[in-house]
């Protein structure tokens, strides 16, 4: 398995494909440098992890320590309420893609759309389904993030295909980093 | 002067005619020799015709476009590219365009529209083919008799067409203009056509009204003809699952979807009085119609079972018609020594059509293993053939499997490199790799567990997946030999139609808010997880009183589950179209029966003009109506049609994680506030009506999102305070219980505290308190989209 084949075989995307990103110091500096970024977190992110982390927990770090705004969808939403975390917002998976495509949209009052954002624990084709929106309909200049465990296609930057453990010691260097000034 | 007689009225009425006048002389005129050529007469009924008699593909359009509005696609592309056409393929991503201009959002309304075309396309065929056959042995003259209790027999015909069909002869009529229809639609998909997606979407809409015509077509003709259950809310239960089938007996299978072959098979088993030798049973929708008719016939399951059925060696011949009939079932037949025999010339399957050969040379070829098996277009010989086949196969065969035990699959299993190769051709994503270690180390029970959720598409076994050659679909099932031989439910054949009693009876209710809602359990076998979701989701609803109905695949996958005390949910809950009742309507085409109780709640309750009066119809429904289509495991182009039809009525539909591949949702804005206003019909104001419905098509990411989502979007503008409050009441309740807490825009659907669950209050008051609500002034709107149902006296604002 190369780091760029997309994790369903046939999930051919077409012109254009993500770049792998193996730094996490490069979605730092991204999520350092954007203005409103935001992170989106679907239910297989609560997916119980081994010794080294729990996603959950780990997106909570970083949004604590980047103070960066977190939408889940609502089969997630427990999974960060028990952790005591209140999300910024709760909507389903395709909610999500109908707001982001929108230029109006804002997540907070301040009448701005995010100019980054980081999906993680979707089923793998809604993920690529949603983000082969986004590439299309979604107001240029966004840059779409996937960390989750497997590469996925139609973002800007995707993590690699990887294994558990690899996953989650990345997720935790980027909460690592994020919260280091 | 012509004198016609009453008689010859009636026999003019059957049928196109030619009349020759001799001689005409009138006040004003004299002729000889005038010829009349009369194409189509169309019966009149009681009911003066509507506005849109057979609409054609524009005529709708503007109501399409009002809910187009209110639930704009959300588009997923498959992939950045057109291939339709040889000036591409063309990159479409990011704004560009094709060779032909066209944009992405076209291109997916487009590839939507293909798909809801081909499905009707597919339904329509499928009732052509039937009625063809129906006219041929009952005759064009057949008298439709649908039940007493079932005067309005065909509310989507009458709706959509202005036919009230007496006779099969009229259902010709009916196919004519579903073809007709059709033929344009697919038009529009050409290059250098339709361009707007809006109106691609329109079209989507009318291919979907479309399909339910012809539905409703098949179904009322193969009720009437077949005597089929009619409306019968105690239709007898029958057997399912794969150890229904005996393996001491010969056995038939027969998979798809048009009835009859399997009709003449029982005929012909009946005639010999083999009915108790031989053992009859089917996959897919050819069973569910098959048990309509013949309630000693067993289902073996949905279609994600064909492959596991046939390997598990129980067919002794297997006979296929036409429809999600697995393509490489010659194969996987070859697999087992079982005969195929195809009944349909739209799925020949490379089979010698051996249509006019004598039943002996046929039966001869293939017994001596020269023939793989046959082509029989004829219904009443492929009966023959068949069961001639299966008493000659049986001792040849000797129920021969394709199936490993225990001991090969722990020993295959070794050689795994553990690569995940398997699991990523995958559509489920199952952890296949992981279960085949453990069996390589003796525990195979991971590989078991495995069964549920797999849909039986054996990609893991394509060529070159694994590199050690392993068969994982063939090892899950060897993991489950013993499990698949016990495997017996009950499911209820279907009803057919809901009676104009039942609807009188549940109409107010229903459109009160009172019946908390309807819910549709619709669609295929494409389950993101274990069957057994479909009936988790049915047991809840009927537990909190909705009315379930069902059809198709769905229909069996609800039977084949059991509640904690193990009894069946068709065992504990009755088939009647009433609160807390599980509706099986029947097979795909029973679906029109579905749409068709909502179109009746607006005809015999509300008492709305039913004739050629779509769009007054669909305004009714939408607003009033609290009814919800799921497909949890939507597979098919014509699970995309069906949905369809939902839609043009203003139903919203659900569904599972694999319904995101159909590529486009129909969303609503909830924090849009101008999206949800309706006109009060009574004053022609225009009010804030609440996200009711939210959504006209939306994916759950899980089951319980789905639950969550179900009694939301049945919530509708007209909803009484009490009927409003027993809606809330669901949807807090499930949202709580899956979710922890309470919804964030519940201060969205209470309108007043009248709204409020009793049991609740306390709780609700003081989450809106913490949310800008304020409390209406307690006025439910007589709600519609169409400023010309304001009545006199009221004007449109």
């Amino acid at each position: 398995m190369t780091s760029d084949d997309p994790w369903q075989r046939y999930e051919v995307p077409g012109s254009t494909q993500s770049t792998v990103v193996t730094k996490t110091a490069v979605i730092t500096a991204l999520l350092k440098k954007a203005a409103h970024p935001l992170i989106v977190v679907a239910h297989h992110a609560d997916i119980p992890a081994n010794v080294t982390g729990n996603p959950v927990e780990i997106i909570i770090r970083i949004a604590d320590a980047g103070r960066i705004p977190v939408i889940v969808t609502p089969s997630t939403a427990p999974a960060f309420r028990k952790r005591g975390f209140t999300p910024t917002a709760t909507l389903s998976i395709m909610e999500i893609g109908a707001r982001l495509n929108d230029p109006d949209w804002s997540i907070g009052d301040d009448h701005q759309h995010p100019d980054l954002v980081l999906f993680l624990g979707f089923p793998y084709s809604m993920g690529w389904l949603l983000q082969s929106g986004l590439k299309s309909f979604a107001p240029k200049g966004i840059r779409f993030i996937s960390i989750d465990q497997r590469y996925q296609p139609h973002c800007t930057l995707s993590f690699p295909n990887q294994s558990r453990d690899e996953w989650i010691t990345h997720l935790n260097t980027i909460a690592d980093e994020v919260g280091y000034t | 002067m012509i004198d016609i007689s009453s008689q010859t009225k009636r026999k003019i009425l059957k049928m196109k005619a030619r009349v020759k006048i001799d001689e005409l002389i009138g006040d004003d005129i004299r002729a000889h020799g005038v010829e009349l050529d009369i194409g189509r007469i169309i019966r009149t009924w009681e009911e003066r015709p509507g506005p849109t008699r057979m609409p054609g593909i524009g005529d709708l359009r503007e109501w399409d476009h009002k809910l187009l509005k209110k639930y704009p696609p959300h588009y997923l592309p498959f992939c950045d590219l057109c291939c339709l056409c040889t000036m591409g393929k063309c990159d479409l991503s990011r704004g560009k365009r094709g060779a032909c201009g066209i944009d992405m959002a076209a291109q997916q309304s487009r590839i939507v529209l293909l798909s809801a075309s081909i499905g009707t396309a597919t339904h329509t065929g499928h009732a052509r083919h039937l009625l063809e056959h129906l006219v041929e042995t009952s005759g064009r003259d057949h008298h439709l008799d649908i039940g007493a209790s079932v005067n309005l027999e065909a509310p989507n015909i009458r709706l959509v067409t202005g036919i009230k069909p007496i006779t099969l002869g009229d259902l010709e009529d009916v196919i004519d203009y579903c073809e007709k229809e059709i033929t344009q639609l697919l038009a529009c998909c050409h290059t250098g056509q339709e361009g707007n997606n809006i109106d691609f979407e329109s079209k989507v809409f009318h291919a979907g009204m479309i399909d339910h015509v012809a539905m409703e077509a098949a179904d009322i003709a193969q009720i009437s003809s077949l005597n089929f259950p009619k409306g019968d809310p105690e239709a007898s239960l029958v057997d399912i699952g794969i150890g229904c089938v005996n393996p001491d007996k010969p056995s038939i299978l027969v998979i798809g979807h048009n009835v009859a072959p399997s009709v003449e098979i029982t005929d012909y088993m009946r005639d010999h009085g083999l009915e108790d030798a031989i053992d009859l049973a089917g996959i897919c929708c050819t069973a569910l119609d098959l048990t309509r008719y013949n309630n000693k016939a067993k289902i073996v399951g949905p279609l994600s079972h064909q492959i596991r059925f046939i390997r598990y060696g129980g067919a002794d011949v297997i006979v296929i018609d036409e429809q999600c009939v697995r393509t490489d079932v010659v194969i996987e037949a070859q697999k087992v020594n079982a005969p195929v025999i195809a009944t349909s010339c739209k799925n020949f399957q490379g089979l010698p059509d051996r249509t006019r050969d004598s039943v002996d040379s046929i039966v001869g070829d293939i017994i001596s293993g020269k023939s793989l098996g046959a082509a029989i277009l004829d219904p009443v010989k492929a009966g023959e053939v068949a069961v001639r086949l299966a008493t000659a196969m049986f001792p040849k065969r000797k129920k021969f499997r394709a199936i490993p035990d225990e001991a090969t699959i722990a020993a295959a299993a070794k050689a795994c490199g553990g690569c995940d190769n398997c699991r990523r051709v995958c559509p489920n994503d199952l952890p296949l790799a992981e279960a085949i270690a453990a069996a390589g180390k003796g525990n195979l029970s991971l590989l078991g567990e495995l069964y549920e959720s797999c849909i039986g598409c054996t990609r893991c076994e394509g060529e070159g997946v694994c590199a050690k050659g392993l068969m994982p679909h063939t090892m899950i099932l060897g993991a489950s030999r013993i499990r698949m031989g016990k495997e017996k439910f009950r499911v209820r054949c279907g009803r057919g139609p809901i009676q104009d009693t039942e609807i009188r009876a549940v109409g107010g209710p229903i459109v009160m808010g009172e019946v908390p809602g309807v819910l549709g359990m619709v669609g295929c076998s494409n389950n993101p997880g274990s069957w057994k979701d479909v009936g988790f989701i049915a047991e809840e609803f009927l537990k909190r009183r909705y009315i379930v109905t069902t059809s198709g695949c769905a229909a069996m996958q609800i039977g084949m589950y059991t509640t904690e005390n193990g009894q069946g949910l068709y065992e504990a809950y009755p088939g009647t179209f009433d609160a807390g009742s599980l509706v099986n309507c029947g097979s795909c085409v029973s679906n029109a029966h579905i749409s068709g109780a909502a179109i009746k709640i607006a005809s015999i309750f509300a008492r709305r003009q039913l004739n050629s009066n779509y769009e007054e119809i669909a305004d009714y429904v939408h607003n009033r109506v609290g009814a919800v289509g799921i497909a949890w495991g939507a597979m098919s182009q014509k699970a995309s049609s069906i949905a369809a039809g939902f839609w043009r009525l203003g139903i919203p539909v659900i569904v599972g994680p694999h319904g995101a591949k159909y590529r486009r949702m129909l969303l609503g804005r909830k924090d849009h506030d101008e999206d949800w206003e309706v006109i009060d019909a009574r004053t022609g104001e225009r009010v804030y009506a609440a996200p009711t419905p939210e959504h006209l098509f939306a994916v759950a990411e899980t089951r319980e999102e789905a639950m969550v989502l179900i009694p939301k979007l049945c919530m509708r503008p007209s909803d009484t305070t009490k009927g409003r409050s027993i809606k809330l009441n669901h949807y807090i309740d499930l949202h709580r219980k899956f979710f922890g807490v309470m919804p964030d825009d519940m201060h969205l659907f209470v309108r007043t505290t009248a709204d409020i669950p009793v049991a609740m209050k306390e709780d609700i008051l003081k989450a809106l308190r913490q949310t800008d609500w304020k409390e209406g002034d307690g006025r439910i709107p007589d709600p519609t989209l169409l400023p010309r149902l304001v009545r006199k006296g009221g004007r449109a604002k």
